[in-house]
């Protein structure tokens, strides 16, 4: 049986989606920040410094060509660890996003189309987890657990869930009385069926808008719980934890912690001029 | 009646903007329209009739509409080269529009009575002032009567009762004769009828109908009434527009155009008509 | 319109009870070694685990979760492992400071949000529009806590305008715990200003992120209503713009706005921790970092809970502020 995904798309959006600037700034950014996090073995001008090479007589330098983001107290080169925190970011934003659709959009799929007490039970256990701000709940989960880069990413995804839960309910409640779901009800296609086969793929595109939209928000979490010592934990050169250690240096010497704080802004700025690009072409609202 | 005409659009031309494309959408449309006259433009969906009509109000948004060509005279006076200020003599004042779906028409959150005060209070107005040179309780009150007189004249019952009401809380036939008050609340000479009353049951559009018919013949508004509908259009008009792909294809006495038909296309459309005993 | 709130309040109840028990749940599945680190390294085992007896740590979950309960009706939320104190009093202290702070920050980005996302959506597609969203574009993706060290970098430690830390050196006499509002209160002059310079680098750090939000809903929402009929009909009535934008469109588009704004206040709590830390500022989220270090079960637990119901109180106002603008609902009720 063929899933019938109704058509919205046009051969000209693609064309249009790369014709907006933004769009296309944003998908430059992602790529290079994808680039630099693959590849940060090769292009970092001083990889030694990430895995902890210390070197006293280098440390505390202002931003130079050899040092173009200067140096930290330990002497390392901020300007490759910034490169290899790509790699914490990422695998943050990636890992939490897959682990709250898979849970989320299941329970959203089920929520909405076998209705009724399932309904309520799930929607109502959305509606717990969402009454906390995700940040509070990811630094409450955090605390508890011992803070690491892989407790960081089960706090945040603790949260994130709920989200998609009740934007793929919402969408399964519009296309439920659609006729070629009742069609294939007549046939007599199990329910299952029916739930990931053919609703499952309309809704695809809503999924899409909104995970590419949050892929920047989580990492803004993390870098927040880096921040507060809830993440990856020094030396790892996660940009949130950057921050935090360049802090203790202020005034003096600024740099340490406005650069990795300016890739975080990038990074998420990327993501975002992506995600509203996805959602012009699609034409979706996740309100 | 050999007066001046009230109304003249002349080879109007309208391009619309896709792109870099430019699609010609109207095409050297020619139409007049005389004091107290009731002239009625028919034709199918996409013909071009409601572009027409917005745009003797200025209502089109230009870009990505353009005005590729002719004049549309109002009083002598070419409308197409209003400016802002032009408008606000004009619009709600000279000439006013009854729109087709009264629903959407009416503001959702404001009762009948505020909207009917806002166009009596703040028509043709540069600022709506709230606190300083606001409208003083002597205006309001003017305002008010003004509302329930239109709102009688329109046969609504409990005009005071309905002030208070919100457009949902109405029926749709209710909500189509406030739209035509609120049209004309200012008196307008011309008033534009947008395919009024396609949304509701034949009945109720068929008194909307009448009502308008009335306004013509009793307080002397010309009209201009718009419509897809060829069994309404027989009944409306002393004389008669047909229009098709933005060009108007036969004009004349309304009984000339349904009984003698010269144009191929008007021969088929009518022939299209079911025959009802 | 009574009816309609008692309902809400009355389906809140199963939720709020859920949420007590999901955080009591999560901090009762870790324990972790809390109880010894209180006690200090010199502890003997008997004198943990006589302690966590006296906690209740050993009694049977259920058991813990009704006692849990029954304290919170008497404002008992546990012993704080730090302070010694119960934990409710130790979130009296410090939960005005993030309140006001997290107020003041909401009103600074409905203020400037609201009015750049009208203009924005007027100018639809101008030059003034695109600044407008690229801007606001960066200001969502901004880390709230970044911004916050470099606004205190450049203009506390480098143009030295603004004082770097803390809430404010002037005495405020304390009634509601808001020292601009107690300080107006009071008359204090000098201590109105004490307080404001203090608290308006945070609040914006903490604002800019929550007023772009603002504005890009703000924007939608009006260019959404631009296409609506009644904005049609409305011009052809002859009625002035300022009527119609700010007025007839923006009343329509609120609903939507107020809906970014309950949910952003959520945001802006959350990451009003991150900015007092920065600050030096007072509030919960020094006590809840203190928590978390020493590992203060009952703080955190107590912290949370409050927010989250602080949260539901704030989702409960803004269902209620539906039914004064949309008529359809205030009518049904």
């Amino acid at each position: 049986m063929e899933a019938n995904v109704k058509e919205r798309k046009a051969p000209g959006k693609i064309r249009k989606l790369l014709k907006n600037k933004l769009t296309l700034v944003g998908l430059i950014i992602v790529a290079l920040v994808v680039f630099a996090a693959i590849f940060a073995d090769f292009i970092a001008p001083h990889p030694s410094d990430v895995t902890g090479s210390i070197d006293f007589s280098l440390m505390n330098q202002l931003p130079s060509s050899q040092y173009i983001f200067g140096t930290d107290e330990a002497g390392r080169d901020i300007f490759s660890r910034v490169l290899f925190g790509a790699r914490y970011s990422l695998i943050m934003g990636v890992v939490v996003l897959t682990v709250a659709i898979g849970i989320g959009v299941p329970l959203g799929l089920i929520a909405g189309f076998w209705g009724g007490k399932v309904n309520s039970v799930i929607m109502r256990l959305t509606d717990i987890f969402l009454s906390i701000p995700s940040i509070i709940l990811a630094m409450a989960v955090a605390a508890i657990m011992e803070p690491s880069l892989f407790n960081s990413m089960v706090a945040i995804s603790f949260g994130w869930w709920p989200w998609f839960t009740r934007l793929v309910q919402a969408e399964t409640l519009k296309i439920k009385n659609e006729q070629f779901i009742l069609a294939s009800e007549g046939i007599g296609a199990s329910k299952w069926r029916i739930a990931f086969i053919e609703i499952l793929p309309n809704c695809l595109s809503t999924i899409i808008v909104k995970a590419s939209t949050d892929i920047g928000f989580v990492i803004l979490t993390g870098a927040s719980l880096g921040f507060l010592g809830l993440g990856a934990q020094p030396p790892a050169p996660e940009w949130g934890t950057m921050v935090a250690e360049g802090r203790v240096y202020l005034p003096t010497m600024w740099w340490q912690t406005t650069f990795p704080g300016l890739a975080i802004l990038v990074t998420v700025l990327g993501f975002n001029l992506l995600g509203d690009g996805l959602r012009d072409f699609f034409d979706v609202r996740v309100d | 009646m050999t007066t001046e005409n009230l109304l003249e659009i002349k080879n109007l031309s309208i391009s619309f903007k896709n792109g870099p494309e430019e699609v010609p959408t109207l095409h050297n449309i020619n139409i007049s329209l005389k004091p107290g006259e009731l002239v009625t433009i028919v034709g199918e969906s996409g013909s071009g009739k409601t572009i027409t009509v917005r745009s003797i109000l200025g209502l089109l948004k230009t870009p990505p509409t353009l005005y590729t060509g002719g004049s549309i005279l109002y009083k002598g006076k070419d409308l197409l080269k209003n400016k802002k200020k032009d408008w606000r003599e004009i619009r709600g004042k000279e000439i006013s529009m009854v729109f087709q779906d009264p629903m959407t028409a009416l503001n959702p959150v404001f009762t009948i009575g505020e909207q009917m005060l806002n166009v009596y209070l703040y028509q043709g107005k540069k600022r709506a002032r709230r606190w300083f040179g606001k409208p003083s309780n002597e205006e309001k009150k003017a305002a008010r009567e003004r509302a329930i007189e239109l709102l009688h004249k329109m046969s609504l019952p409990d005009p005071e009762g309905l002030l208070e009401r919100y457009p949902f809380e109405l029926s749709g036939g209710m909500r189509q004769r406030i739209v035509i008050a609120l049209a004309l609340i200012h008196t307008p000479k011309l008033l534009i009828a947008d395919e009024p009353g396609t949304a509701l049951d034949v009945t109720v559009q068929n008194s909307i109908n009448k009502e308008l018919q009335r306004l013509v013949k009793e307080e002397g508004i010309s009209m201009l009434y718009i419509t897809h509908n060829l069994g309404v259009a027989k009944e409306m008009g002393e004389r008669t527009y047909v229009m098709q792909y933005g060009k108007v294809v036969e004009e004349g006495n309304t009984e000339d155009v349904f009984l003698r038909p010269k144009e191929t296309y008007t021969k088929n459309l009518l022939a299209a008509l079911p025959k009802l005993v | 319109m009574g009816r309609f709130i008692g309902k809400r309040i009355l389906g809140l109840i199963p939720t709020i009870l859920g949420l007590i028990l999901l955080i009591f749940l999560l901090s009762r599945i870790m324990p972790g070694d809390s109880v010894r680190l209180a006690l200090g390294p010199e502890a003997t085992q008997e004198q943990i685990v006589a302690m966590e007896n006296q906690l209740g740590l050993h009694d049977p979950l259920p058991v813990q979760f009704f006692n849990y309960i029954k304290g919170l009706f008497v404002g008992d939320m546990g012993l704080s492992l730090r302070s010694g104190r119960n934990v409710w009093l130790d979130i009296k202290d410090t939960f005005p400071a993030t309140f006001e702070l997290s107020l003041v920050s909401m009103i600074i980005s409905v203020a400037v949000g609201i009015p750049l996302g009208i203009y924005s959506a007027v100018k639809n597609n101008k030059i003034s529009d695109h600044i407008i969203r690229i801007v606001s574009l960066s200001g969502i993706a901004l880390p709230r806590f970044w911004l916050a060290i470099l606004l205190q970098l450049i203009f506390s430690y480098w143009l030295g305008i603004f004082p770097v830390i803390g809430r404010g050196n002037v005495a405020v006499e304390s009634i509601t715990g808001l020292r601009l509002l107690d300080s107006l209160l009071t008359g204090n002059f000098a201590g109105f200003t004490d307080s404001f310079i203090h608290i308006l680098l945070p609040a914006i750090a903490l604002s800019i992120a929550t007023a772009a939000q603002i504005i890009r809903m703000t924007r939608t929402n009006m260019i959404d209503q631009m296409n609506k009929d009644y904005v049609l009909a409305a011009e052809s009535y002859g009625l002035p713009e300022n009527l119609v934008y700010q007025r007839y469109m923006l009343k329509n588009a609120f609903i939507s706005v107020l809906t970014t704004v309950g949910m952003q206040f959520g945001s802006l709590i959350g990451n009003a921790f991150l900015v007092e830390a920065v600050f030096g500022w007072p509030g919960m989220a020094q006590y809840a970092i203190q928590g978390i270090l020493y590992k203060d079960y009952n703080a955190i637990i107590g912290v949370t809970l409050v927010i989250g119901l602080f949260f539901v109180l704030i989702n409960v106002i803004v269902d209620l502020l539906y039914g004064f603008f949309d008529p359809k609902i205030k009518l049904d009720a």
